[in-house]
């Protein structure tokens, strides 16, 4: 090995000045392929979206039989027959209650939580910490079945309540657990002068840190709210039974498991499309959000 | 002046500690009373048979099998999925010309960004259908493109190969996460700031020494949580081992994984249930996450670099 | 930039594992006991039986029914219809859903509703419900008489194959509404296109292979990732005609070498055989059965075996004047014990009445009404396939070239049907041999030896495991 490094030629030191012609080349080329590398990504992303879209217009039998090509005719119906015969209409309106009323209470809750853990000193608590933190590696599927009888118990199935208080619950141990690491970054010095300005402990937590902690809830609020819309095996296990309280991923569901047996592929991507719309408009609304909240250092 | 700050600290914890403990807590206390009996999840009564399951586990060969695919997951998707976000960050922020000192960030690096979560945007059902035509032996996508690169694709389909499948899922996995994590690295990328960049163009560092040098460093503590975050995913895959490979044994149990094998065991009408045994299954599940969860944090835990 | 070390940090999340360890043990039997699987049964309603009303239901109580939203999905308006009839002020709440095992914690919880079409790849397995005794007997109501015909008990109506694979210990828990018809389909207009007929013999079916071969379409075809099911059926057919049906019932009763019996090493190497010579559509082990079947609407695949409800499956994606039909599966030599037009039949889509239902009496009712043989015929209009109802097959008007052949096979074959229960009593054998030894065969990775080896040991596996409770036919 160390012959090696002796035989090979020391290179220049490569100052701005060296040879500009030979670095302005390479310069170029190594660019080009980074934008090749970073548009083959984009594409592979987008790709997939592009084609769901498009297939939810072409008539049935050109999902497979052409499945790359541009529909022969562009069929709206699609969308109707989604919307009506597979009531997506309906789930729509049921997934804006239940995500919407659980996003408001979970945030509320993590925030609380969250500032409490971070910002005192009073015993036990890295236990509720730790407690929440837990949360994130307890398998799903482990609780699925007593959670059916502890909602049962209270009387809540089939009722937007029930699930409001249960998405709520399970969206806690993310978002307590980033929102905790994001407190403990604000400076101190803020909300100490305040409480010393005569402002109580809940004054501070929503007059004060609130505002300081915008970017980190805003990025975690995002989150939840992807999560929540595609959030599946809750509803099925707690909304079983009934389609009045049924929500958009198990119309989704529904309408997959009917491609085993009936084959309505259209209106199948139709329904995605549908379901997917106000995900990828909140999310381009708010992408840059998401960035502000890591870079106030979030996840450190 | 105490009092009052606990009793701030209890007011504020009441709820959302009830709601918690209710709705997240006791049911997974419930399921691990159920794996000390022998529920078979339809009768109305149970035994209890202490550690009987969990005996019966060890000796059960298809949950080492399960064990050693999470192995393999636990190691691969981290690592891909980690290496790709951040070669896409880094080139979105440093890739592009160099302007004056130091390399600028690439044309479009906004929008790539945002483009790049779109996976993450779908739902499972849609990833499904998606990928399962774009793996088809008969014309799909990714054997076509294989074919085009002079690689050939098994006959039997990525899917339907014991060797491959695994594979196709993780890299489903991978394509699904990759947007997520150029986010957050880019995010922490654009913390640091720009006058330690210029100062090694300045002294003739190239982009690679940069990216190993000082990128890379600084950006240790999102790659910590990333990995940490991953390596949950990675423990608790199962959606798209469901959709992919729904019998795993078709392709010699190669896609059994352990959350899998749980549901197999708890729920689908393919195999006996005895959902005693699978809640066992789950809470070994549950220590193995927090076992790992708990090492990542020591072993990757390391000075801090100020700046 | 926490401010805790790394040390204290470890220390601590050990210590809150350990808590939540901890926590766990005492708390449960607590738990266990006020929300665990004990649930109280709930009381149950009953009315006065009459002559209209045999079966005691109370006329003014709701009715629950839970269906599955399948291939044959339907809410049986007629049969609501006919119901309400009888019993005006009855409130009937019915529902379709993909995943009846989301049932589970109602029926562990003691609350189930009144009537469950319990199907899907997402069932609750029956066996393990019947285990559990959570199916109500069906008994009475076969001894009830018959809608159409008082004179007539209901048990009469019905195709007498449709009690056994309903009957768990010797009692009737299950009503197999559906009547499955399997065997090798094709496209007629195809076939006479190309002149020709489907050969009634295995080793005439490897001949014309080729000749499909040089057609350009590939001679068979399964879904590898989800379906190889589909392809034990058709072994364990051939091999049903060959030694006859104690073969498939010497398997169901898990008998000592019963994979070893000549007729299904036959039909084993047969299999392995159109394997080998590429019989089937390259890539098979990689699709699902929706792709796989696509390619057969599309003309890739001539012939697929499967049963009698796939034209209503492909409906919306077969191109029109395919005309979809059926032919019994080839035997395997002319020696079978059974002669060629032997079908794989079975009595299918189970409907059940939970014993702890609130208004079982109405689910029992309801059962009643879907067999009288209007309303069986209407439900075969509807999706195409043929009930258990006797009286109703000649009365059903279809235009659909797939349930005439159906009908035209089943009464060619007249006695000659039989059916084979042990892949839906027995889960890990559904697993260890219909999905993974044949997968195995299918892919080359082991041949008919290795599966038979594969199987036994499966089989013997299940047998020789208490958790397990058994089942038995005659």
């Amino acid at each position: 090995m160390a012959t090696t490094t002796e035989v090979r030629p020391t290179p220049p030191i490569d100052r701005p000045t060296g040879s500009v012609g030979v670095r302005r080349g390479g310069e170029r080329s190594a660019t080009a392929l980074f934008q090749v590398i970073l548009a083959a990504w984009a594409l592979v992303s987008v790709l997939p979206l592009l084609w769901a879209t498009i297939t939810a217009f072409k008539p049935n039998p050109e999902v497979f039989s052409s499945p790359w090509a541009l529909p022969s005719s562009w069929n709206l119906d699609n969308f109707a027959r989604a919307w009506g015969a597979a009531s997506i209409g309906q789930f729509f309106v049921n997934t804006v209650i239940v995500v919407s009323g659980a996003l408001a209470l979970t945030m509320l809750l993590s925030t609380m939580v969250a500032y409490v853990v971070a910002r005192y000193e009073f015993p036990g608590n890295r236990f509720i910490y730790y407690l929440f933190a837990a949360g994130l590696m307890f398998p799903v599927f482990l609780a699925l079945v007593p959670l059916f009888f502890v909602v049962r118990n209270l009387g809540l199935l089939h009722s937007h309540i029930g699930l409001i208080l249960v998405y709520a619950a399970y969206a806690m141990p993310f978002s307590v657990f980033f929102l905790t690491a994001f407190f403990r970054t604000l400076p101190t010095a803020v909300a100490e002068a305040a409480l010393i300005d005569g402002c109580s402990h809940t004054g501070v937590l929503f007059r004060v840190m609130l505002p300081m902690a915008r970017p980190g809830i805003v990025s975690v609020a995002l989150f939840n709210f992807l999560g929540l819309w595609n959030q599946y095996l809750l509803p099925l296990v707690l909304n079983q039974g009934d389609k009045s309280t049924a929500v958009l991923t198990e119309g989704l569901a529904a309408l997959v498991a009917e491609q085993g047996y009936a084959s309505d592929w259209s209106a199948l991507f139709a329904g995605m499309i549908i379901a997917m719309l106000p995900v990828l408009i909140v999310y381009l609304i708010f992408h840059r959000r998401i960035r502000e909240g890591f870079v106030a250092g979030a996840l450190k | 002046m105490h009092h009052r700050k606990y009793r701030f600290i209890l007011g504020i914890l009441v709820a959302p500690l009830a709601l918690y403990l209710v709705f997240v807590v006791s049911p997974n206390i419930q399921a691990v009373y159920y794996s000390l009996t022998d529920w078979s999840g339809y009768s109305q009564t149970q035994n209890f048979v202490g550690l009987e399951n969990y005996v019966r586990l060890v000796n059960d060969s298809l949950f080492w099998t399960a064990l050693r695919n999470n192995g393999v997951l636990l190691l691969v998707l981290p690592i891909t999925t980690i290496s790709l976000g951040l070669l896409f960050a880094f080139l979105l922020h440093l890739g592009g010309r160099r302007r004056g000192a130091v390399a600028q960030g690439l044309r479009g690096s906004r929008l790539y960004s945002a483009v790049y979560f779109f996976p993450y945007l779908l739902s499972v059902a849609i990833i499904a259908v998606l990928w399962q035509q774009s793996y088809n032996p008969q014309g799909g996508i990714v054997p076509r493109t294989m074919s085009a690169l002079g690689i050939d694709p098994p006959t039997d389909g990525l899917l339907g190969t014991p060797s491959t499948a695994l594979w196709a899922c993780i890299g489903v996995a991978v394509w699904h996460a990759v947007g997520f994590y150029v986010v957050l690295f880019s995010a922490g990328l654009a913390s640091i700031p720009r006058d330690i960049f210029e100062a090694a163009a300045l002294d003739g560092v190239n982009r690679l020494t940069m990216f190993f040098r000082i990128a890379l460093p600084l950006l240790w503590d999102n790659v910590q949580v990333a990995f940490v975050y991953l390596g949950i995913i990675a423990l608790d895959f199962f959606a798209i081992i469901n959709i992919m490979t729904p019998h795993p044994e078709a392709v010699g149990n190669s896609t059994e994984v352990i959350a899998h094998y749980l549901f197999t065991r708890a729920f689908s009408g393919d195999a006996n249930p005895q959902y005693g045994y699978a809640s066992a299954i789950g809470v070994m599940l549950f220590f193995l996450t927090l076992t790992l969860a708990a090492v990542m944090f020591r072993a990757s835990r390391r000075e801090k670099v100020e700046y | 930039m926490t401010t805790y070390s790394a040390d204290r940090s470890r220390r601590q999340f050990l210590r809150a594992a350990l808590a939540t360890g901890l926590l766990a043990v005492p708390g449960s039997t607590a738990l266990a006991g006020c929300a665990g699987a004990g649930g109280g049964a709930q009381e149950q309603v009953k009315g006065t039986e009459s002559e209209t009303n045999p079966l005691g239901v109370d006329a003014n109580a709701g009715l629950e029914v839970v269906l599955f939203a399948g291939g044959l999905k339907t809410e049986m308006p007629w049969v609501q219809k006919s119901y309400n009839g009888l019993y005006p002020n009855a409130k009937l709440n019915v529902t379709s859903t993909v995943n009846i095992n989301s049932l589970q914690p109602r029926f562990t919880g003691g609350n189930p509703p009144d009537f469950v079409n319990d199907s899907g790849a997402q069932k609750i397995p029956l066996a393990a419900l019947a285990g559990a005794g959570q199916l109500a007997d069906l008994a009475e109501l076969m001894d009830a008489p018959s809608l159409d015909d008082p004179a007539k008990k209901v048990r009469d109506t019905i195709i007498p194959d449709a009690i056994p694979v309903g009957t768990y210990d010797n009692q009737l828990l299950v009503l197999n509404y559906v009547l499955s018809t399997y065997g090798i389909w094709y496209s007629q207009s195809l076939f006479t296109k190309n002149g020709w007929t489907m050969p009634k013999e295995w080793s005439e079916f490897l001949a014309f292979a080729d000749e499909m071969k040089k057609a350009g379409l590939s001679p068979m075809g399964f879904g590898g990732t989800n379906a190889t099911s589909y392809v034990y059926e058709m072994m364990l057919t051939m091999a049903g005609k060959a030694g006859g049906p104690d073969v498939v019932k010497s398997i169901d009763n898990l008998e000592p070498n019963a994979w070893k019996q000549d007729a299904i090493k036959q039909a084993a190497s047969a299999i392995e055989e159109l394997a080998r010579k590429q019989g089937f559509l390259p890539g098979s082990p990689g699709l699902t059965h929706t792709q796989a079947q696509t390619e057969f609407v599309n003309g890739k695949i001539g012939c697929y075996p499967s049963g009698s409800w796939l034209e209503n499956e492909m409906k919306s994606v077969s191109p029109k004047g395919f005309d979809m039909v059926m032919a019994p599966t080839p035997r395997l030599s002319s020696s079978d014990k059974l002669p060629y037009e032997a079908v794989h039949a079975n009595a299918g889509e189970p409907f059940i009445v939970p014993k702890q239902a609130k208004n079982a009496r109405g689910g029992l009712e309801f059962m009643r009404h879907m067999l009288s043989v209007d309303n069986a015929k209407a439900y075969s209009e509807f999706t195409g396939s043929l009930t258990i109802v006797k009286a109703s097959h000649d009365k059903v008007q279809s235009d659909s070239t797939a349930l005439k052949s159906v009908k035209a096979a089943l009464s060619a074959a007249g006695s000659n049907t039989f059916t084979f229960l042990a892949q839906d009593w027995y889960g890990d054998l559904k697993k260890n041999i219909a999905t993974a030894a044949v997968a195995d065969l299918l892919a080359g990775r082991t041949n008919a030896d290795g599966f038979l080896t594969a199987a036994q040991a499966a089989a013997d596996k299940i047998a020789a495991d208490a958790n397990v409770k058994k089942f038995k036919r005659s």
